[in-house]
């Protein structure tokens, strides 16, 4: 028998600004968190827009000063999430691209000149350290992990957290993703050639590539008895999640959308629901000409003719690219559509690329019913994963 | 969840002992310290002791041609064919529906991205190569894995410090008994490279080497002595054992029990039971480091659920970080299925910790991982009925 997972808190810090509701508010009024990169040189780059968040945007948490800045922001989105105080077993499990390596870079830098690294410079670039500190900070005693799947490493934790609660290693985690901008991570992703100048275009027949943010979500999942049992809110139920992997190339893209296809099928398989259920997709939708045709692809091979006629939206048209944060973020957005009956519009999609034929909510918010949603994330390396999300009511 | 049973039917180490069941084997039978002056690394300091991968074959198990290949990986994949020779298992012919991958890295691919870092600080950000950077994350070595051999099915990537492959192989059970999956290919792995040593040193966390005496690991030292870090990878095959029947697999040993945690007593009080104490062997995660004397005080409150046989790999390989689960669980299997082998000695070991020394060959291996943030592992593996000893 396994156990139905809910949940029942969630937080976020994005470039729309610190909690959930800055993240919605700011989808809904199509806010765009894009703006001229501070926090390193951009001279000699390509690409120097981002979703950059100032210090004076995180809230602080009692995180000790020399942290690497990434951990600050999986901290400040753990600190709603946990708001007065969750069970001590609770565990905590996050997903990143590239963890630390802000202050990595310092560690690079001293083996390549050959001087000294700081002591704790190895320590905040081992991922791992990003949730012992976190953990430590909100008195989180349970199990915790860190994974690393790129840019679906935030939805990769949500569903490593239901497994974990329905395997019966854990009744209560808190999981999500983050990831901060630095210049390791912005000279690589830009040599990738995958980037745009100025904003993420979803869907677009203009589209011409993503646009990095930082950021971090999380959310609270639990055994709906253990929610029930502590009498807290259910916000939305984890019905199922998968993950794969394209086994295609590194880099490029797998044009069949054979990956796609199939991370969606095994996640609606674990829900145990058909596809004519899902009534919304949050899209991964990062705004490059192949990933958007592709995953457009991927639900007409899955819904068939209703693929044209389930709302679509693409989150990283207002927030940019949050990366190991990605996942998350959009997985609490869709919580937030099925609790609202909402569907945030898509920001900077103009002309829709034929090729795409997918409806695309655009303009405002969209009322809608929801029962269940569906939200994809993809990477590099040709990590796939998705998650089946469905209404407070299903829990009952 | 189903109690479906998981079994091991392969097992590719690749570490100081060299490459494959079989060197481990003859290493187990006679065992010996291979924590040794550096040989890569006499650059960055000629005191150094590590426990060095040497001589390293990949070509007969890397899939087509690789134009760039960071160590990490190329061990990781070297471990994986090695696993899959053993099993004799053609994963291609698998279905890949139910085949999974699941592998776990403290620092992933640290020498590459030294690498990228060296062209972005030398020659500005936007002339670094390219084709360095996607060799520079966590989950390359498991995005490879999967490209080489059509590994479409679940995919994950643990990088969770010293846990990280306990938390793969734990993972990879859990979908073989919820019956998600019937095989699945997990470990993990860890580099040396001149940033981790940098890093390593400046924490102050290897232990402090007099070059005029001959230098060696001490688990459970009072006060510690530090580390001595060793590289490595192990990939091991599971299988549901109605999957290892169905193709004749020879069974290694069985997953008994696991679970990793924060919380010392609990994790043992879940794990510990799945094994007879009495003819038990206990694979510590001791390295020599300040965390040893956490695992000292668990050994103590154990009391007659202690396992009759305390040992450890670090004295003998280094500490392999991300690989040290795999590495160990490797081991347990080996040592189970030959039947006529007894843990290797705990060199260096404190006897106060430790008691007695090797005896007979055990009945069940307890393997014990443990970060220095907190969190431990433990997984229990059994020798299985249906093999030989």
């Amino acid at each position: 028998m396994k156990h139905a997972v809910v949940i029942t808190a969630c937080g976020a810090v994005t470039p729309l600004g610190a909690g959930v509701s800055a993240l919605w508010d700011g989808l809904c009024a199509g806010r765009c968190g894009i703006r001229p990169i501070t926090r390193f040189s951009t001279e000699g780059l390509a690409f120097t827009c981002g979703g950059e968040i100032g210090d004076d945007e995180v809230p602080t948490t009692d995180l000790p000063a020399d942290t690497d800045r990434a951990t600050h922001l999986l901290a400040a989105a753990v600190a709603e999430a946990v708001g007065d105080g969750l069970p001590a077993d609770t565990g905590l499990i996050a997903g990143t691209n590239f963890g630390g390596v802000a202050t990595g870079e310092g560690l690079f830098t001293a083996t390549i000149e050959g001087g000294r690294a700081a002591p704790g410079a190895l320590r905040e670039q081992v991922f791992q350290s990003a949730v012992d500190h976190v953990a430590t900070c909100f008195n989180l005693r349970g199990p915790r992990a860190v994974q690393s799947l790129s840019c679906s490493s935030g939805a990769a934790a949500l569903a490593q957290a239901a497994a974990w609660i329905r395997a019966g290693r854990a009744d209560c985690v808190v999981a999500g993703g983050y990831d901060a901008l630095s210049l390791f991570c912005w000279a690589g992703l830009s040599a990738l050639r995958t980037m745009a100048r100025d904003a993420v275009r979803p869907f677009d027949v203009d589209r011409k590539g993503t646009v990095f943010s930082e950021g971090a979500g999380v959310v609270v999942l639990e055994s709906a008895a253990h929610a029930a049992a502590r009498g807290a809110t259910v916000l939305a139920t984890v019905q199922g999640a998968a993950l794969n992997n394209n086994a295609f190339h590194m880099t490029a893209p797998c044009k069949d959308a054979r990956g796609t296809v199939e991370v969606i099928q095994a996640a609606l398989r674990a829900a145990g629901v058909a596809p004519d259920t899902v009534d919304h997709v949050n899209v991964h939708g990062t705004g490059t000409p192949y990933n958007d045709v592709t995953e457009a692809r991927a639900l007409h091979e899955v819904f068939g003719a209703r693929a044209a006629a389930i709302p679509v939206t693409a989150n990283k048209g207002a927030l940019g690219h949050t990366m190991g944060a990605a996942g998350c973020l959009e997985a609490i957005v869709s919580i937030e559509s099925l609790r609202r009956g909402l569907v945030p519009p898509t920001l900077h999609l103009e002309n829709q690329d034929p090729a795409c034929a997918v409806d695309v909510v655009t303009g405002a918010a969209r009322a809608q019913s929801l029962r269940t949603v569906l939200s994809l994330s993809a990477g590099i390396g040709g990590n796939n994963a998705a998650l089946v999300l469905g209404h407070a009511e299903a829990a009952e | 969840m189903s109690a479906r049973e998981v079994v091991i039917t392969g097992v590719g180490p690749v570490c100081a002992w060299g490459a494959g069941a079989a060197d481990a084997l003859a290493a187990l039978r006679d065992p010996e310290p291979l924590v040794q002056p550096t040989v890569r690394f006499d650059a960055l300091d000629p005191n150094l002791r590590l426990g060095e991968v040497l001589e390293l074959d990949s070509e007969p198990y890397l899939v087509g041609t690789k134009t760039y290949l960071d160590r990490a990986s190329e061990m990781a994949l070297v471990a994986l064919g090695l696993a899959l020779e053993h099993a004799g298992l053609d994963v291609r012919a698998c279905d890949m529906a139910r085949t999974g991958l699941s592998l776990g890295t403290a620092f992933g691919g640290l020498e590459t991205m030294t690498r990228f870092h060296e062209d972005v600080l030398t020659k500005g950000p936007r002339f670094a190569k390219p084709f360095l950077f996607p060799h520079t994350y966590a989950n390359t070595a498991a995005s490879l894995a999967a490209i080489d051999y059509g590994l479409t099915g679940y995919h994950n990537s643990f990088a969770a410090g010293g846990v990280s492959s306990a938390l793969a192989l734990l993972d990879a059970v859990d979908r073989i008994a919820a019956d998600e999956a019937d095989v699945m290919l997990a470990g993990g792995y860890d580099a040396l490279s001149e940033a981790l040593l940098t890093g390593l040193q400046a924490a102050g966390r290897l232990a402090e080497v007099d070059p005029e005496e001959d230098a060696c690991c001490r688990p459970y030292a009072e006060p510690p002595v530090g580390l001595f870090a060793g590289e490595g990878a192990a990939v091991l095959v599971l299988e549901s054992r109605a999957h290892a029947a169905a193709r004749g697999a020879r069974v290694l040993a069985r997953v008994a029990g696991g679970d990793a945690r924060t919380d010392a007593d609990l994790l043992w009080s879940r794990v510990g039971a799945s094994l007879a104490p009495d003819r038990c062997g206990l694979l510590a995660a001791a390295d020599g480091s300040a965390c040893d004397a956490r695992e000292a005080a668990i050994l103590a409150r154990l009391g007659a659920r202690r396992p009759a046989c305390v040992s450890g790999l670090a004295p003998i390989l280094g500490q392999t970080f991300g690989a040290a689960s795999a590495l160990q669980v490797a081991t347990a299997a080996l040592v189970l299925d030959a039947g006529d082998l007894a843990l290797p000695p705990f060199f260096g070991a404190a006897d106060a910790v430790v008691g007695a020394a090797a005896g007979d060959p055990p009945a069940g291996m307890l393997c014990a991982a443990m970060d220095p943030g907190g969190m431990l592992a433990l997984l229990a593996i059994a020798r299985d009925a249906g093999n030989g000893a």
